[in-house]
């Protein structure tokens, strides 16, 4: 790794950015991390049952390790992510990452579809493993709260431990289905309640409009923004944001480019539409841009001519904020992604600056 | 310039080391034939270490669901993004005319592997 930290040595001396990444995803090493944070009875789910998590896409299709970064698997070959020294020195030292959002990989808790009162104490453990094994580690490292999807013992979870200092947002897993559904509202009441943003971020469990697993993984992946479009169309249309306005709501690795044409195809709608759900009081657009951020990893490699075109037709650049995926394979470095030619405001604004008015940092 | 970089025993079939010449890190392979190659270790994407990355082969097809596995242990996949690059030409599979890292000479003897840089 020696030549990469040179190169990224060199990059710095231009101009040195504070980073916030968005989107980190810490793990444990095995359901057992678990165990130590479980009531007497559900440990034995784990312990004498053997309880394992439904594992539902397959991933390892073009290596070993296919879903993960080929060097985060460290000496010790500990699942990526689940390793606090290695993803503080690869990560946070190596990429001098200020603050570092972590949304975990457990998403299976929140998307699982029955038998909530185990998802809620999976749940709960995740939050509690998340605190003391990561959280109370490292100043630099902010939370997101697991939530099971039941709406009352998602906010129970939320007052449990919401009013931890490092807890900034509230984790929706996006699944197979929409959040913005009335009987979720409680959610986003108790995440306002605590001064805390929404965070949403793919589980593995997402299928397609009109096309379901789409048989390959590089198909699977390609479709990623449909499943956050339907998201962000099921919160405007159910008046989340006329209900909850000073909710903000992360998108986390479901692109971007995407988004000014959701703005101008729901503005385009409304104005026809409207009738059906007059509760929404603003031209969609608005909440795009007063209510949603979004993350910039998976890098298109596009250029900045393109990429200010994008801003251009969002109308803000607060938007977009960075994010790595660490430690997963199509990780973005800070000082790699952004094209270099945009301006260092526009720069300050998406490495550090959006996320930080987000998180209230 | 030739660089002596290690003994020849040292790289054995299906191995890649990193080492650094001239200020340089180049990552030496042995083929499944047992022939050495040597590529710029940096991936031009994003920079990581190829030698980070696996050493591995890749598929063609000309029919949807044929998979034909072709050049065993001469493909280096890069460990973030898993581009991947032909281990005898530094030719990216996906863009070879426009996507390469440079390539070395090498040479085995006496039982020590030279780099020529």
């Amino acid at each position: 790794m020696s030549e990469t930290v040179l190169s990224q040595e060199s990059a710095a001396k231009k101009t040195q950015f504070k980073v916030i990444d968005t989107d980190i995803h810490h793990d444990i090493a095995s359901v057992d991390d678990l165990v130590p944070y479980l009531s007497d009875h559900w440990k034995r789910y784990i312990t004498e049952y053997n309880w394992k998590p439904i594992k539902t896409t397959p991933f390892h299709q073009v290596r070993s390790g296919t879903k993960y970064r080929g060097d985060s698997f460290g000496e010790s070959k500990r699942p990526p992510g689940s390793d606090f020294e290695l993803l503080k020195k690869q990560l946070l030292d190596e990429h001098e990452i200020t603050y570092g959002v972590l949304g975990g990989w457990f998403h299976e808790a929140t998307v699982a579809t029955g038998w909530f009162e185990f998802a809620a104490a999976r749940a709960a453990a995740y939050n509690d493993y998340t605190i003391e094994q990561w959280l109370n580690k490292d100043e630099r490292l902010l939370g997101s709260i697991t939530i099971p999807a039941d709406p009352v013992a998602a906010v129970r979870e939320i007052d449990r431990v919401g009013p931890h200092p490092q807890m900034v947002q509230v984790m929706m897993s996006i699944g197979n289905f929409a959040w913005g559904d009335p009987r979720f509202h409680p959610i986003f009441e108790a995440a306002e309640r605590h001064g805390l943003a929404i965070g949403m971020h793919l589980s593995a469990d997402i299928t397609f409009q009109g096309g379901e697993f789409l048989r390959y993984y590089v198909a699977w992946r390609a479709a990623h923004p449909q499943a956050y479009m339907t998201q962000v169309i099921s919160l405007i249309t159910n008046g989340v944001f006329d209900k909850y306005p000073n909710l903000k709501v992360a998108l986390i690795e479901g692109g971007f480019e995407w988004v000014p044409f959701m703005m101008n195809r729901m503005d385009a709608a409304y104005k026809g539409l409207r009738q059906e759900t007059p509760w929404v009081k603003r031209m969609p657009s608005d909440y795009f841009r007063d209510n949603m951020r979004f993350s910039t990893q998976p890098w298109h490699d596009i250029s900045a001519k393109h990429f200010l075109d994008i801003i251009d037709m969002m109308g803000s650049d607060k938007m977009l904020m960075f994010s790595t995926d660490y430690p997963h394979w199509d990780f973005d470095a800070p000082k790699r992604t952004l094209p270099p030619k945009i301006s260092d405001d526009l720069k300050n604004k998406i490495l550090y600056e959006n996320a930080r008015e987000l998180y209230n940092l | 310039m030739k660089y002596s970089v290690c003994k020849a025993e040292d790289l054995q079939i299906g191995q890649m080391k990193a080492f650094t010449v001239e200020r340089k890190s180049i990552v030496v392979v042995r083929s499944q034939e047992g022939e050495l190659y040597a590529l710029r270790n940096v991936c031009p994407h994003k920079g990581p270490a190829l030698s980070e990355g696996s050493l591995d082969g890749t598929c063609t097809a000309n029919e949807p669901g044929e998979y034909n596995l072709e050049k065993v242990g001469e493909v280096i996949k890069c460990p973030w993004h898993n581009w991947e690059f032909d281990i005898k030409t530094g030719c990216s599979i996906f863009d070879p005319e426009n996507v390469r890292v440079k390539t070395f000479d090498v040479i085995e003897e006496e039982g020590t592997v030279f780099v020529q840089v």
